[in-house]
């Protein structure tokens, strides 16, 4: 195996994965088992970049202002158990069901991803008292809008919940599940979306930090594999937030949702297939 | 995105922030900075020590699967005993990559219990801390 190819692979992986919000995760690791590395290994790794490129943009997005960190405290309960659950499913369980397993997430991933470029804006309902006992809500200043946004969180109780269910797919496919959590900030607590990806950013660290926990004692975290896939995503997610202001995210979108469809049917059509 | 919001404090935090210095916020996201700035370079320094010795780039050692607490045990007792190689360097990126945002929890904690005397959220970070502690350190 060749550290340039993995490190240039994860470098496109991080580019689209920050480009799109999807995370570089659900791209790197079917990229992975296609270089011949087997499926539970390149989980492993990937889980392990994921720290890095959440931590680096945490690093930058907390500094904003704009994550809401009670509301990450909240919810990273949940979706660190559910990576906990995940990671040891994927440890104790055949090769072919991860296949399947990713060929679907991907697939959805897409489907959410059209169903979000048609959605509309909702109104947030009143917060109900869960939330309200939780000081699920905050405020930040919008320089595009020149004026401070006022929010609150609702309907905590079905996100938690919810909240359990990303990070077991997190943990599960070693994935971050990045648009997953936005999805549940979005429609169900109702926040406003720059709070919603840099929050669930925040989230992600930690829960793939209890994803990697189970990884490494089941010794499948491979320094030899971990080094470019880290090293690569971070600098492509670097890279990627900086290109963002540059292009049409419509085609950057197009693009990646052409490379979803592809992979997820070719990972499912392995899983069935019998590899 | 990111950086057209720099800098840019919240409207409650601006008063808040003329008693405080460093706002929590901020320094959270300074332990985070820090910690993966640490990580990537002792990964950098790790794989071109390796690459002069070795001439390539692919690190071929495997971590015997232990718990997190195992593993940094392991690092801490080469680091004293033995020479510096570049194995360790790459274990060490990886270890200080993953007790990154354990330390920005306990930070957070130190913020709920102390600073801000929010018993609620010094609850609810205690329970992702223990979570987290159980899954590193527990066998």
């Amino acid at each position: 195996m060749s550290f340039g190819v993995i490190f240039l692979v994860s470098i496109v992986a991080g580019l689209l994965g920050a480009m799109t919000g999807m995370g570089g995760g659900i791209v790197i690791v079917p990229a992975l088992t296609f270089l011949g590395v087997d499926i539970k290994y390149a989980i492993a790794a990937s889980i392990v970049s994921v720290i890095a490129t959440s931590t680096g943009s945490a690093s930058a997005y907390v500094r904003d202002h704009i994550t809401n960190v009670k509301i990450g405290m909240f919810l990273q309960v949940f979706s660190m158990i559910g990576a906990l659950i995940g990671a040891s499913i994927t440890v104790a369980s055949g090769q072919r069901l991860l296949f399947i397993l990713f060929g679907l997430t991907l697939l959805v991933s897409l489907a959410s991803m059209l169903k979000q470029q048609y959605g509309k804006k909702r109104q947030t309902p009143r917060q109900d008292p869960i939330s309200h006992w939780l000081e699920l809500e905050g405020s930040y200043y919008d320089r595009a809008a020149k004026q401070p946004i006022v929010y609150h969180g609702v309907r905590s109780y079905i996100a938690g919940p919810a909240m359990l269910v990303a990070g077991t797919t997190a943990g599960l496919l070693g994935i971050g599940a990045g648009a997953l959590k936005v999805l549940i900030f979005d429609l169900i607590m109702g926040l406003p979306a720059k709070v919603s990806t840099t929050t669930s950013n925040l989230i992600i660290g930690v829960t793939a930090l209890a994803g990697a926990s189970v990884y490494l004692a089941a010794g499948l975290i491979e320094p030899g594999l971990v080094m470019p896939v880290m090293l690569g995503t971070t600098v492509g997610a670097f890279a990627g937030t900086r290109i963002l202001m540059r292009i049409s995210n419509r085609a950057v979108r197009m693009l990646f949702m052409g490379v979803l469809l592809v992979i997820g049917v070719q990972m499912l059509v392995r899983g069935i297939g019998g590899l | 995105m990111t950086n057209k919001y720099m800098g840019m404090p919240k409207p409650q935090e601006a008063i808040i922030s003329k008693r405080i210095a460093l706002d929590p916020d901020s320094i959270a996201g300074y332990i985070l900075l820090l910690g993966i700035l640490l990580s990537i370079s002792l990964a950098v320094i790790g794989l071109a020590w390796h690459f002069a010795v070795e001439g390539n780039l692919w690190v071929n050692y495997t971590i015997v699967g232990v718990n997190f607490a195992g593993f940094l045990q392991s690092i801490i007792r080469d680091l004293v005993s033995g020479p510096l190689r570049p194995e360790l360097l790459i274990s060490s990126s990886i270890a200080v990559l993953m007790m990154t945002p354990y330390v920005r929890l306990l930070f957070s904690l130190f913020y709920f219990a102390i600073i801000d005397s929010n018993w609620k959220y010094a609850i609810l970070t205690s329970i992702c801390l223990f979570i987290l502690t159980y899954s590193l350190f527990a066998d």
